[in-house]
């Protein structure tokens, strides 16, 4: 990021707590969704008007969970889980460390996070050989 | 930038392979897609949607004509702060024509258009920045000893789509304001057969623009628009809905002067003539400046760059977008009341913009001085 980064901002407190109950009461909405029907669902944060005092007040709702995976794809991936199982946070990062998606996620595991099986037996072929090239040497 | 040569197996391409070539892996593109489709407000589950069309996606062949502009929208494009991700759409393109950044000139270049155009007749895509000059025959902007009329005819009559990219193409912009010597039009008043897409901005984001195309490339159409020809997922929202600053004018409270207490808390700004209300476009949440921000969270009105003729509708200081001796005081005083009023001062505005285009009175150096 820029040198912009290195100037302090002072936070107010705009007292606009009514977006935050929004998203809050939608992701109530998609987590019972994902209960009850399995369905996964997204919400946009980019898209939505927070003020910095807005996303601050909303991560201290959600909390930090036990999990953070890390994905260094294009520029750094992080998927945060909050204090409430199934609810992520999933964060895209480009290469200048610009952040392109910021989302929560309700679903047990982002599926970014999953390889796909043509990958894993591509993988398989690659182990073997690297074995093989260990137990020939 | 893509490349402006191109061979046939550049032409078969598909973007899987542009990827590949270019070191993305699965996660890459999934990471790619999610971003698209989040720009471009697509349900959940779009991202792999889109992923497993753009994973058969060709290569399309792009033609970009500029006309009576300033290159600020090349300029936005290409100065860009998200290089990765917005070039591996826009790298991924056959760009085969775009008179500033291609290195061939004169004869050479205007071959490569001819034959861009002949190759991919009925397929490619047209993008234009700058309107065209009608009066007298269009001889206020030529290309090659040709008219930009001339060429944006020949060019549309092959092109599966076009995209107007800025003002000046999408409405008629700073070349159409009154007195409008050159007799300038949009492309949409030249262009009646093909569907066209409007981006417009002075100049419009860089990301809108890839989106748009990626867009094209995944459901083999443009993207819903508006009544003004825009694609709804950046201009559905009017920036004052969208501005965080939304809760003073709820609120009541407003900036005065530049300078007054009202400024120095971030109140909003309607009072010093921000267009908030009457614009749609996206810069409140994508913002510029690797994402730093937009006119007014940097303190200054918005002055509703990307709505037909915004340069005739009187100073960017007076408030709201009415006629000199008009202002709207009914809405003021809504407004201080407090909730709810912003949906009614909208359509009030834009009920008054016409009257407002008509009534303009031409700006001085004392408005461009003035504080308040």
């Amino acid at each position: 990021m820029s040198s912009l980064d290195r100037i302090a901002v002072n936070l107010i407190d705009e007292g606009h707590s009514e977006m935050v109950r929004s998203i809050l009461s939608e992701v109530v909405s998609l987590l019972e969704r994902w209960v009850k029907k399995g369905e996964p669902g997204q919400l946009d944060l980019k898209s939505l008007p927070l003020s910095a005092a807005d996303s601050q007040l909303l991560e201290k709702a959600l909390g930090r969970g036990e999990v953070t995976v890390s994905m260094d794809v294009m520029g750094n991936s992080q998927m945060i889980e909050t204090a409430f199982s199934g609810v992520w946070y999933v964060i895209h990062r480009d290469d200048q460390d610009q952040v392109i998606v910021k989302q929560i996620e309700v679903v047990d595991i982002p599926a970014i996070i999953f390889p796909q099986p043509s990958e894993v037996l591509s993988a398989l072929g690659r182990l073997k050989l690297e074995v093989d090239k260990i137990h020939n040497n | 930038m893509s490349q402006l040569k191109r061979n046939n197996s550049q032409i078969s391409e598909t973007f899987v392979d542009h990827l590949e070539q270019h070191g993305v892996s699965r996660r890459g593109f999934l990471k790619f897609c999610s971003s698209m489709a989040a720009a471009l407000a697509l349900p959940t589950g779009s991202a792999d949607v889109m992923a497993e069309a753009l994973s058969a996606a060709k290569r399309p062949t792009v033609i970009w004509l500029s006309f009576q502009e300033c290159t600020g929208c090349t300029e936005s494009i290409t100065r860009s702060h998200t290089p990765t991700i917005e070039n591996l759409i826009f790298d991924f393109i056959s760009l085969d024509y775009h008179h500033t950044l291609q290195v061939a000139a004169g004869h050479q270049a205007e071959e490569a258009r001819d034959m861009a155009m002949k190759d991919a007749y009925g397929k490619y895509l047209l993008i234009v920045d700058g309107s065209i000059p009608t009066k007298d025959g269009g001889v206020y902007s030529t290309i090659a000893g040709r008219t930009n009329l001339s060429m944006l005819e020949e060019a549309a009559a092959g092109a599966a789509a076009v995209i107007s990219v800025g003002t000046c193409a999408a409405y008629g912009g700073l070349p159409m304001a009154k007195p409008n010597p050159t007799g300038a039009v949009a492309v949409t008043d030249i262009v009646k057969d093909k569907p066209v897409m409007n981006i417009p901005g002075c100049p419009p984001i860089g990301l809108v623009m890839t989106s748009a195309i990626a867009h094209f490339l995944t459901f083999a159409r443009l993207p819903d628009m508006d009544e003004l020809g825009r694609p709804k997922a950046f201009y559905g929202d009017s920036i004052h809905d969208r501005c965080y600053r939304r809760t003073f004018y709820d609120q009541g409270l407003f900036a005065k002067a530049f300078d007054d207490e009202g400024a120095r808390k971030g109140w909003c700004l309607y009072e010093l003539g921000c267009k908030g209300p009457t614009t749609h476009n996206a810069c409140a949440t994508m913002k510029w400046n690797e994402g730093t921000s937009f006119p007014i969270e940097s303190g200054h009105p918005c002055l509703g760059c990307s709505e037909p003729n915004f340069w005739d509708a009187g100073s960017f200081y007076e408030a709201l977008s009415v006629p000199q001796g008009r202002v709207g005081e009914t809405v003021l005083k809504a407004a201080a009341v407090g909730v709810g009023v912003g949906v009614a001062a909208a359509a009030l505005n834009r009920s008054n913009k016409s009257a407002a285009v008509e009534g303009r009175e031409t700006m001085t150096v004392e408005d461009l001085k003035k504080e308040s």
